[in-house]
């Protein structure tokens, strides 16, 4: 960790530049509040009244939590299956050929285009989304988890046959402790995907909860009210962010050993 | 003899995949609505086939020049910020922190600055495969071994000739692992940015309202279709890769 | 003397490749004697490596006996007979140098207690016993390669296996190790069987050394070590060191060019 000071501070320093610019932007380039509002215009649309009396940033934070629930469902759901894919295919080479040339196939699947679909099978509730959300979670965590199973130095394998280990101490001594490092990479790049999983998840006709469906309503309604699409989007961005940093604090617990941890 | 081993499980599984699909729909009388099967799919699209190749030409289109200028735009923007270590070490965290930001929640503005058609779905692809590629790049920039750099050195080499022969070589790797996912993510991010919009002629368009009406085979069709465009566009990304570093095709760990 | 700890009779390995077949080890013979350390010494790829794997039943033999304490190889390890320590230290980075010492004996099912105090006395019997609580990249080179010496001790294995563990190692830091290493072999009384290509480190440490000719390996030489023990700094300065040194020096020379025909082979002088 670096200077505590220093850190603490750049948020900020860096949120004041944002306005800054954002401002000096819609000056310059004489953008009207149509294409760009002002920053107050945002912040003024999560104090405004709804439909039904609530703060528009109550209402914000409710569909926020109900896509955040959808996420976390799904990434732990998809963070399951990617895990005992992994284990599978570390014990099994046949299980492994057979199947990873479809995980690695399944990824060019477009499960975001066939949201739709997933939809019309699983109905409009929250599950349809978690599905999403796990199906694009499942990948990273099998491909990393399984290089991480494999990425084990030979001289300590050897060192586990020669202390003759069963080959479930050798698994959960040395195997499963050496991929940490791999399965929390995979873990952060699915903290979003989920995310996106479930807001995109929410975009086909028939859901009524979530921030997918406050940004299409919001982009319906764009000619009336366009801060209200731009807060959306905020609040959406704080999702995914918070999620992340949230996975990035965990790995930084559990594997405060590595130093192979990436910087970000 | 040893290919055939290799293939043979995924092929067996993929035939078997197939003949489940059949069988699962035929044996439980599943409706056409909820899960068509595939022979009943492979006819739709033999019958929606004009349509279908229409929007997904226009939609491969957006996918590809958003690739091109996303990708080609990092690669620059990563080559400008490695001539200042201290300027991308500032740069980076932001870059790498703009992938936790759920990008295709711009969609409807893109649509709002570039209008309904192509214009606001390139958008949207160059920002999801910008970063990416941009992260990538930089760090294999800046990623050389510190004694390749002093054996330059000791050839009083200059620095456009330590990027020429060294940094950018060293890269390449990176830069095409990050080119053939973005294939991918841009094909995706075309279709997907079309769910919040867009003219019918256009794959997830197509997609999203057959789904919605329950035209279940058709929109099966058109994700076959976007499904096979996503494919090739990464193996041709693939082969590009193959063709310019062919040395490091060999050493790849599968 | 009592029946040899360990026994090679004949042994032989042959690696088959997509590359074809290489033939590491012909016709090896050897048996060691409880309490002896045993150097084995030669050119790079004469099998050395492969022969303390075959005797840890890391790597089996494509002919020949090994009995290790009477027993098969095999059964010697499955007994946990001795312990390794390779040319790297192997530690685990997510465990403290305490807990990569008490590896052993979680692995060998030890009563709480043995897991809870041997490990610390190992330790400071390799004198690293402030270090328990540190990870092994806040260690050294030479202590990381201490601690691996010390969790080999960890079930008290009558034979310890040593392959080159102080080759990553500078000069100074391997003479002083070397010091410690015979230091604790006598507090322990193990039989050592250890590959290296530093001469001065086999005489000064063994009782034997081993000879091996380059590819296909076989013994070309035994070479005992008269010198006096316990063995010392002084040591190293005697005549007679420098004689061993040189005769041992003169036998890796003497062995003919690339996979040639095998050597004299005809073990002990």
């Amino acid at each position: 960790m670096a200077a505590r000071p220093g850190q603490m501070l750049r948020p900020f320093i860096v949120a004041v530049a944002v306005a800054v610019i954002w401002e000096a932007i819609k000056i310059l380039f004489a953008l009207p509040s149509y294409q760009l509002p002002h920053l107050h215009e945002i912040a003024a649309d999560f104090l405004r009244e709804g439909a039904g009396g609530e703060r528009w940033w109550w209402i914000m934070a409710q569909n926020a939590g109900y896509t955040a629930l959808e996420s976390v469902i799904g990434f732990a759901l998809g963070g399951a299956t990617g895990l005992v894919l992994a284990v599978g295919f570390a014990h099994s080479r046949w299980l492994e050929r057979g199947l990873l040339p479809y995980v690695v196939a399944s990824q060019t699947v477009p499960i975001l285009a066939i949201a739709p679909m997933v939809v019309v099978w699983l109905g409009t509730s929250w599950f349809s989304k978690a599905v999403i959300a796990a199906y694009l979670t499942f990948f990273p965590v099998t491909v990393n988890m399984s290089r991480g199973l494999r990425a084990v130095d030979p001289d300590a394998l050897s060192l586990m046959r020669a202390l003759a280990a069963s080959s479930r101490q050798v698994f959960f001594k040395l195997r499963f402790p050496a991929s940490l490092p791999y399965l929390f990479t995979a873990l952060r790049i699915s903290a979003t995907a989920s995310v996106i999983g479930a807001i995109v998840g929410e975009l086909p006709v028939g859901s009524r909860f979530g921030m997918g469906v406050v940004i299409i309503n919001a982009a319906q309604y764009y000619n009336w009210r366009p801060a209200n699409l731009w807060a959306a989007i905020l609040v959406s961005a704080l999702i995914g962010i918070v999620f992340y940093q949230l996975v990035a604090a965990v790995e930084r617990q559990v594997i405060a050993w590595s130093r192979a941890v990436p910087a970000v | 003899m040893s290919r055939v081993r290799e293939y043979a499980p995924a092929a067996l599984v993929l035939v078997a995949g197939v003949l489940a699909w059949e069988a699962v729909v035929y044996l439980f009388a599943i409706q056409f609505y909820l899960l068509p099967a595939p022979h009943v799919i492979v006819q739709s699209l033999r019958e929606t086939y004009p349509l279908l190749v229409e929007a997904g030409v226009y939609t491969f289109t957006e996918a590809v020049v958003g690739w091109v200028l996303g990708c080609g735009g990092g690669i620059l923007a990563a080559m400008a910020a490695s001539r200042s270590p201290e300027l991308a070490r500032l740069v980076l965290p932001y870059a790498v922190a703009s992938a936790s930001v759920p990008i295709i929640a711009l969609a409807p503005l893109a649509i709002v600055w570039f209008g309904v058609e192509q214009g606001s779905k390139i958008a949207i692809v160059v920002l999801m495969t910008f970063f990416p590629t941009f992260v990538s790049t930089l760090r294999g920039l800046l990623s050389v071994a510190p004694q390749s750099l002093e054996l330059m050195e000791s050839y009083a080499a200059s620095d456009q000739q330590v990027f020429w022969k060294l940094r950018l070589p060293h890269s390449l790797p990176m830069v095409f692992t990050s080119l053939r996912a973005c294939a991918t993510l841009a094909m995706i991010g075309a279709v997907v940015s079309e769910f919040f919009g867009g003219p019918v002629k256009s794959l997830g368009v197509y997609i999203k309202s057959t789904a919605s009406l329950f035209q279940t085979r058709q929109a099966w069709s058109a994700i076959l279709v976007a499904c096979a465009l996503g494919l090739l566009f990464y193996f041709a990304v693939a082969l590009v890769e193959r063709w310019v570093m062919p040395w490091h095709f060999e050493r790849r760990e599968r | 003397m009592g029946p040899p700890i360990i026994e090679l009779a004949d042994v032989a390995k042959i690696f088959e490749s997509r590359a074809g077949a290489t033939e590491a080890l012909r016709a090896v013979s050897l048996t060691v004697q409880a309490g002896e350390f045993v150097s084995v010494i030669g050119p790079s790829g004469c099998g050395k490596s492969s022969l303390l794997r075959i005797v840890g039943d890391l790597v089996e033999p494509t002919s020949g006996i090994v009995r290790v304490k009477g027993k098969s190889a095999r059964q010697a390890r499955l007994d946990r007979d001795y312990g390794i320590v390779f040319q790297t230290p192997v530690l685990y980075e997510w465990r403290t140098v305490l807990d990569n010492v008490r590896l052993p004996l979680e692995l060998a099912g030890r009563a709480r207690a043995e897991r809870d105090e041997r490990p610390r006395a190992l330790l400071r019997l390799v004198g690293l016993e402030e270090f328990a609580g540190h990870h092994p990249w806040q260690l050294s080179g030479g202590m990381q390669q201490r601690v691996s010496i010390a969790r080999a001790l960890a079930l008290n294995p009558s034979i310890l296996l040593m392959d080159e563990p102080f080759g990553a190692l500078d000069e100074m830091t391997r003479e002083r190790l070397n010091q410690e290493l015979l230091q604790v072999c006598a507090e322990t009384a193990a039989t050592v069987v250890f590959v290296t290509h530093s001469i001065a480190e086999a005489v000064f440490l063994s009782t034997r050394i081993v000879v091996m000719s380059p590819r296909p390996g076989c013994i070309d030489r035994i070479v005992t070590v008269d010198l006096p023990r316990p063995r010392a700094e002084k040591t190293r300065a005697l005549p007679r060191f420098f004689e061993l040194v040189t005769e041992v020096r003169q036998s890796l020379r003497e062995d003919p060019g690339l996979g040639g025909e095998p050597a004299r082979g005809r073990g002990a002088r």
